[in-house]
């Protein structure tokens, strides 16, 4: 059995997808009979400038050996932490600072033309291309993940998707009239799309939102919209809720609204499916499509809030339809291993690099 | 430089195989390029991954950089264009100097967040006089308006699609923004278009047929010619190509009008798909009051039809000459104006209408003499651009002394913060990413 450290990037006082990875990672090392521990340093990406120095620190941790003992392999999981050093590093990639890469030159990026951030974007670009490429095995999240690292930085890496969170806990039950949005509350997130859709939908349709604020003022921009629209009875904000409640939350809505602009994977997307819910995503939504198939196991519509309200209704005034969609998205997750027996093959694989001689690499670089 | 190709890193938009070339950029390159690619080392740089495009490597936009590094291009071309999918290159204009291609004269988008606070007139200055410092990031100045001053400035070359716009935008910039070793050059390069083939129906009953491009909006002035239509006393229809998001808007005032059985929308707009409806069309409307809407290249391309076109009095359509168009005045006869038009025109002559403008476009817009022209304006431009990009690499390297000063402020600033934290963390990483990148 082998010492494993799980290396994650903390932004304090939220949760998102990459604590849940961390966390499932670690409990399902351990259920295999393996010393696992989570490393986490506090993330914080403004300023901007702050991103050199926060890479620097992982660059300077000494993680060979703590209490008495080797440290066998460790997994990084997004940035910064692959810049940790290892003889045996894995990495599993969430995602690179996309505010340097792919969301570059768009909305969700403050990186510009000041010739101090264009320094700064090329030695972060350069040092991910060293510190990714030195990774005894290289793996993304999602294909959308494994291909804009190999577009951006030429590395090639092994889509693994993570199984889902809560195994075998999700259900299905007689839907009841609301839509579901899960999710951090960031602009990226676009839980805008739905709030300005629900003008549009029929009116006994309710939206419950689970997921807490991570970017200053966004719920103002949010309340600004429910009062605009005058919705603010159909609208209910839950927070981050538990387990349980979010199992429940799955099982009876009538839809799940999920539609970020280019996602890294999505968890909210599998989970609905696991829970025999249709998915409405949108056709610049990312890794989403991956698994989303327009009427099939869901809806692909235009990023428009109005695409976004015909796709509700018809499933508010199908029920056939939606159910067919919700059956095709089960059927889909008991079929690819993501409830809970993946996670053999995935730890199986990032902890080849212990059973691979000297500087043998699982990738090299393209 | 004798005996080798010159390099062009060729910055466009391009859609994804799944999306339609809406772009005047793509519409461009993909007439250009293979033209001029025997005689050019020409990449293209847009938002798709690595692959290639017609013929010729393709390259992310962040690429740029490392293929520059690995094998130093001589010119950097950039082709700017109004709307989010300009985006990708409109950020990379400020970032390496060359020559700028604005298809459209004023920007209504405001690009990405990135350059909203864009700090570029005092990279031009800092060029010219390496001690100025560095702005403050709490100083850095919102841009000018209207949009396009910093795209047209940044570039030390600047190409307008007529010579309107050049004359319009040089007047604003003249003097303002000077390079060390070439000032601020402009010319003017039109969009290059190929011969539309008549596809009109030949059936000598058929109504006559209009097209019109514009918005619903006011600026689209429908208000205008959709009474034109009702006015017109012989048997007419109109296709009408408006943006998706406008259909309610455009249906509403279609039936205000009562000519709903007489006007077919379409939405969405693409070069290919102008090509197609004006093919088959008696008439192609231009009717825009607004300064940021485009005519090129679908005014050109209504032309090479030999389709007569109508424009409005108004920004360039007033230098567009009534020899090759019709020009109507907005206000009170517009109305009257274009149902004269449309009424004075028989559906048997109206090519002969349109035979001028034809004949202007296949001359100035002529594929192989636009490329012709461009690539004399690259081989001017390599010597007086190699000089402007030896000073923008002396400014890249104070920028990062620059963003090191910064950095050990920050990391020097919190209470009790670690003696020699700087040079223990991040001065050793710094180093090392730059024997990295050598």
């Amino acid at each position: 059995m082998a010492r494993v450290l799980v290396l994650g990037a903390k932004v304090p006082f939220t949760h998102g997808g990459q604590e849940i990875l961390v966390a499932t990672l670690v409990k399902h090392l351990k259920a295999r009979g393996h010393e696992a521990d989570v490393i986490e340093l506090p993330f914080n990406p403004l300023p901007k400038q702050n991103l050199l120095t926060q890479a620097a620190m992982w660059r300077s941790l000494d993680l060979a050996e703590f209490a008495g003992g080797k440290v066998d392999l460790i997994i990084a999981t997004k940035f910064p932490t692959y810049y940790a050093r290892h003889p045996k590093k894995s990495v599993w990639l969430v995602h690179q600072l996309r505010s340097l890469y792919d969301l570059h030159g768009g909305q969700y990026s403050d990186m510009g033309d000041d010739p101090r951030d264009e320094v700064l974007r090329r030695m972060i670009t350069d040092g991910d291309t060293v510190a990714l490429g030195e990774c005894a095995y290289r793996s993304a999240i999602s294909k959308n993940v494994a291909d804009r690292l190999q577009s951006y930085n030429g590395l090639s890496s092994t889509v693994l998707y993570p199984p889902l969170p809560l195994g075998d806990r999700y259900q299905s039950r007689n839907a009841k009239p609301y839509i579901l949005s899960v999710g951090r509350l960031c602009r990226i997130k676009r839980l805008d799309l739905m709030l300005n859709a629900m003008k549009h939908v029929s009116p006994e349709v309710s939206l419950k939102v689970v997921g807490t604020a991570d970017e200053p003022g966004v719920m103002e921009y949010f309340n600004n919209i429910i009062k605009g629209h005058d919705i603010g009875r159909r609208v209910e904000f839950l927070g981050r809720v538990s387990d349980e409640a979010l199992v429940d939350l799955y099982a009876e809505s009538m839809g799940v609204f999920y539609a970020p602009f280019d996602e890294d994977y999505g968890y909210v997307t599998l989970e609905a499916m696991a829970s025999g819910r249709a998915v409405v995503t949108a056709t610049d939504s990312g890794g989403t499509l991956e698994f989303v198939k327009d009427r099939e196991n869901g809806r692909v519509v235009a990023p428009d809030p109005s695409a976004i309200a015909e796709a509700f209704n018809e499933l508010a005034r199908d029920r056939d339809v939606a159910t067919r969609m919700g059956s095709a998205g089960r059927a889909f997750i008991e079929s690819s291993g993501m409830l809970s027996q993946g996670w053999d093959t995935l730890i199986d694989s990032l902890l080849s690099p212990l059973s691979q001689s000297g500087a043998s690499q699982a990738n090299k670089a393209a | 430089m004798a005996g080798r190709k010159l390099r062009i890193a060729w910055f466009t938009y391009l859609a994804r195989p799944s999306e339609v070339a809406a772009t005047v950029s793509q519409y461009c390159t993909d007439i250009l390029v293979p033209l001029m690619k025997d005689e050019f080392e020409i990449e293209v740089f847009s938002g798709l991954p690595p692959g290639s495009h017609l013929g010729v490597p393709r390259y992310n936009t962040l690429n740029a950089y490392q293929r520059h590094r690995a094998n130093p291009f001589d010119i950097f071309f950039y082709q700017v264009e109004d709307g989010p999918l300009g985006r990708v290159v409109r950020t990379q204009v400020g970032m390496m100097p060359g020559i700028s291609w604005m298809h459209d004269t004023f920007l209504s988008d405001p690009g990405a967040e990135g350059i909203h606070t864009s700090p570029w007139e005092r990279s031009v200055q800092q060029m010219l006089d390496l001690s100025l410092p560095f702005l403050e990031r709490d100083d850095l100045p919102l841009q000018p308006q209207p949009q396009g001053y910093r795209e047209t400035s940044v570039s030390p070359i600047v190409l307008y699609n007529s010579e309107w716009a050049e004359g319009t935008l040089h007047r604003f910039l003249s003097g303002r923004y000077e390079y060390a070793s070439c000032g601020h050059r402009s010319e003017s390069l039109p969009v290059p278009v190929t011969p539309v083939e008549d596809s009109r129906s030949t059936d000598p009953h058929r109504p006559f047929e209009i097209v019109a491009l514009g918005s619903a909006r006011l600026d689209g002035r429908a208000h205008k010619f959709l009474p034109a239509v009702a006015d017109c006393a012989r048997p007419s229809r109109l296709t009408w190509v408006i943006e998706s998001s406008e259909r309610a808007d455009a249906e509403r005032m279609v039936n205000e009008f009562g000519i709903g059985d007489r006007v077919t929308l379409v939405e969405g707009n693409s070069p290919e798909k102008w090509r197609l409806l004006v093919a088959k069309s008696d008439i192609a409307l231009h009717v825009t009051s607004h300064p940021h809407t485009r005519l090129s290249p679908y005014l050109e391309l209504s032309m090479a039809a030999g389709v007569p076109t109508v424009v409005m009095r108004i920004g360039r359509g007033e230098a567009i000459s009534e020899d090759i168009a019709f020009t109507v005045v907005p206000g009170l006869h517009e109305t009257a104006q274009l149902t004269a038009i449309f009424e004075g025109i028989a559906v048997d002559d109206a090519r002969r209408f349109g035979r001028a403008g034809q004949l202007a476009v296949m001359r100035e817009n002529n594929p192989a003499q636009v490329a012709s022209r461009l690539g004399g304006i690259f081989r001017e431009s390599a010597p007086i651009l190699a000089d402007v990009m030896r000073a923008w690499n002396g400014l890249y390297e104070r920028a990062e002394e620059a963003l090191l000063q910064e950095i050990r402020a920050l990391v020097d600033a919190p209470v009790g913060a670690m003696p020699g934290a700087f040079e223990r963390i991040v001065q050793p990483f710094v180093e090392e990413m730059r024997r990295v990148a050598r």
